[in-house]
């Protein structure tokens, strides 16, 4: 069946999306959510881990993005990494700390905030956007990440 | 690189998006799939399920309100059930869709099985995995226009 030609995204109206994503690993530290096809503003990220163990380690989690050329295979960090979040922290209690930032309950959290704007929310254009551990995941069985983004700028 | 200030989400035009999931087994009895940062109408939650399942499980889905999210394996304080239960086996047809369950307060057309999901929400599947590994498919269509 003939298709149709595909449509640049560059042509698309804005987009305004919920991703949601599986974290359920047990020792990668670092994994991608998405790929900027367009030049992208993160809004909102909601996290949520499951854990019933791992209160002797606690676990460092944050967000940044790369530029294509820079991505690394799964466990080793990028060389070259823009970070838009600081860390937080996992405690294995049931919610998280935040060690920078606004925390709401439950483990949502918004971007670190200077002056009001975000330090950098925006992922340009052939970007990967990843979420990176710090330590060691062994403890945390699945969990939630929920993320809004647009394009319009 | 500076950023941009955080556009609230009551600001987003309607959303229409797909949900999707993959349950790893085994004995994950609670597992999240998504948080309704606004109102949201729940069309259709779809199950697949790979077809080296074993033995029969179960899945339903359930409401949490935040910040009552548990841990993996305890029960939901103030959980609510929005689905009825599926059966899950080897050899079924697939995908199954869940069908409401009649509870109040999150229910808003059950002639339509349309589920309403108040903001602030968790959607949580709630499955019956003891002893069984294998991979769960969920997806979920959602909107947040009415």
């Amino acid at each position: 069946m003939p298709g149709q030609i595909p449509l640049d995204t560059k042509y698309y109206p804005s987009d305004f999306l919920v991703l949601s994503h599986d974290i359920a690993y047990t020792s990668a530290n670092f994994i991608a959510l998405f790929r900027a096809d367009r030049t992208m503003i993160v809004d909102e990220i909601f996290i949520r881990v499951y854990d019933s163990s791992n209160s002797a380690n606690p676990t460092n989690l944050k967000f940044g993005y790369v530029t294509d050329s820079q991505l690394a295979d799964y466990n080793s960090p990028p060389a070259t990494q823009v970070f838009t979040t600081t860390n937080f922290t996992y405690p294995g209690s049931g919610s998280f700390t935040i060690t920078t930032g606004r925390t709401n309950s439950g483990g949502s959290f918004d971007f670190v905030k200077s002056n009001g704007v975000p330090t950098s929310n925006i992922i340009p254009e052939g970007s990967v956007f990843f979420l990176i551990s710090q330590t060691n995941l062994g403890g945390i069985e699945t969990g939630l990440v929920q993320i809004r983004v647009r394009s319009q700028l | 690189m500076a950023g941009q200030l955080p556009l609230d989400v009551r600001y987003y035009p309607g959303d229409f998006q797909y949900t999707s999931w993959t349950i790893h087994g085994p004995n994950h009895n609670k597992y999240p799939v998504m948080f309704t940062d606004r109102n949201v109408v729940i069309d259709s939650i779809g199950v697949f399920v790979e077809d080296s399942v074993n033995q029969n499980i179960t899945i339903k889905f359930v409401a949490a309100p935040q910040p009552n999210v548990p841990d993996y394996t305890t029960p939901i304080s103030g959980q609510v059930d929005l689905t009825s239960g599926l059966a899950l086996a080897t050899g079924g047809t697939y995908p199954l869709w869940a069908t409401t369950a009649g509870t109040a307060g999150f229910t808003m057309n059950l002639a339509n099985n349309l589920l309403m999901a108040p903001q602030g929400l968790w959607l949580v599947s709630s499955g019956h995995f003891a002893g069984v590994a294998g991979n769960l498919h969920v997806q979920v269509r959602w909107r947040s226009t009415f």
